[in-house]
């Protein structure tokens, strides 16, 4: 009883730790492997490892259902994207402490906003990248293993006259 | 339909998947500096890369691989990402790789099936 009380709360601070904590929180040394750093980033929840085994998954019953209700159509989720962005950088020029904080709330914000559109049985991915414009070149790629029936993603970008943003949205369907 | 087996099986173990994208990096694009021209390349091979070896882990987990290359040049760079999963289940890790002409950030994110 009590060892299950002490895991609740462990889940619990972990919880809560990964709702505030960044997304770069350096849990090793950089380490120099000959001409490059590699550094390593992870999210919190796995940092120190509080909990050594995972909780079981737990048992859903069968729905009988092989398609999605709703289709994560990109063509839909790519204005939402574009509108979000633009609404929080027309009028940015690139800070470093801004931005980062701005590319953390660009992306809850996105996330939301397709919550609230409601695709039941879908989980979302959001990642936004703000880059400061210093005439360098970028190149941005991405692949997935996934259900290509099923499976979608949308993207979205926007720049001004300091600073470069992209957006890109997957939606994977949970069976 | 057969139940996976729930535990370590089926987690999405942090430490092998980093090992995995520093291995994709290093074999990619270990001791090269930037080149326009090979960029491309560059990133496709690192994705595919990570890929090929999360593929042959074995685990029932969709992927979601990203790479970014940017050229070195003072220019700040800001990533972030916000997701709506399964916590017991699903996790992400972020390498971030560089050398003195170039900056590799790769992105992981597993997502049990």
């Amino acid at each position: 009883m009590s060892l299950a009380a002490t895991y609740a709360k462990n889940v619990a601070g972990a919880n809560l730790d990964r709702n505030t904590s960044s997304l770069f929180d350096l849990s090793r040394k950089p380490q120099a492997t000959g001409s490059s750093y590699v550094t390593l980033s992870c999210e919190p929840s796995h940092y120190g490892s509080l909990h050594t085994t995972r909780k079981s998954r737990t048992n859903l019953e069968n729905s009988y259902r092989m398609e999605p209700t709703k289709k994560f159509v990109s063509d839909k989720i790519q204005p939402l994207i574009q509108t979000v962005l633009e609404e929080k950088l027309s009028h940015e020029t690139y800070n470093a402490e801004k931005c980062a904080e701005l590319s953390k709330s660009i992306s809850q914000e996105i996330k939301l906003r397709i919550k609230a559109l409601h695709y039941d049985r879908f989980k979302i991915v959001c990642t936004v990248s703000i880059g400061e414009k210093k005439n360098q070149d970028i190149m941005m790629g991405s692949r997935c293993v996934w259900d290509t029936d099923k499976d979608n993603y949308a993207s979205g970008s926007y720049a001004n006259a300091s600073l470069f943003s992209i957006a890109v949205v997957y939606g994977l369907y949970y069976e | 339909m057969d139940d996976f087996q729930s535990g370590e099986e089926t987690a999405f173990v942090v430490d092998e998947v980093s090992n995995i994208i520093k291995e994709a990096v290093e074999g990619a694009i270990g001791g090269n500096a930037y080149q326009h021209n090979k960029v491309n390349q560059w990133t496709s091979n690192v994705v595919e890369q990570c890929l090929n070896q999360l593929t042959k882990l074995g685990k029932p987990f969709k992927y979601i691989v990203t790479c970014v290359i940017m050229q070195k040049n003072g220019a700040g760079l800001h990533t972030a990402s916000s997701c709506f999963w399964d916590n017991t289940t699903d996790g992400s890790c972020t390498v971030r790789w560089e050398n003195k002409t170039m900056y590799c950030i790769v992105s992981v994110f597993g997502l049990a099936i």
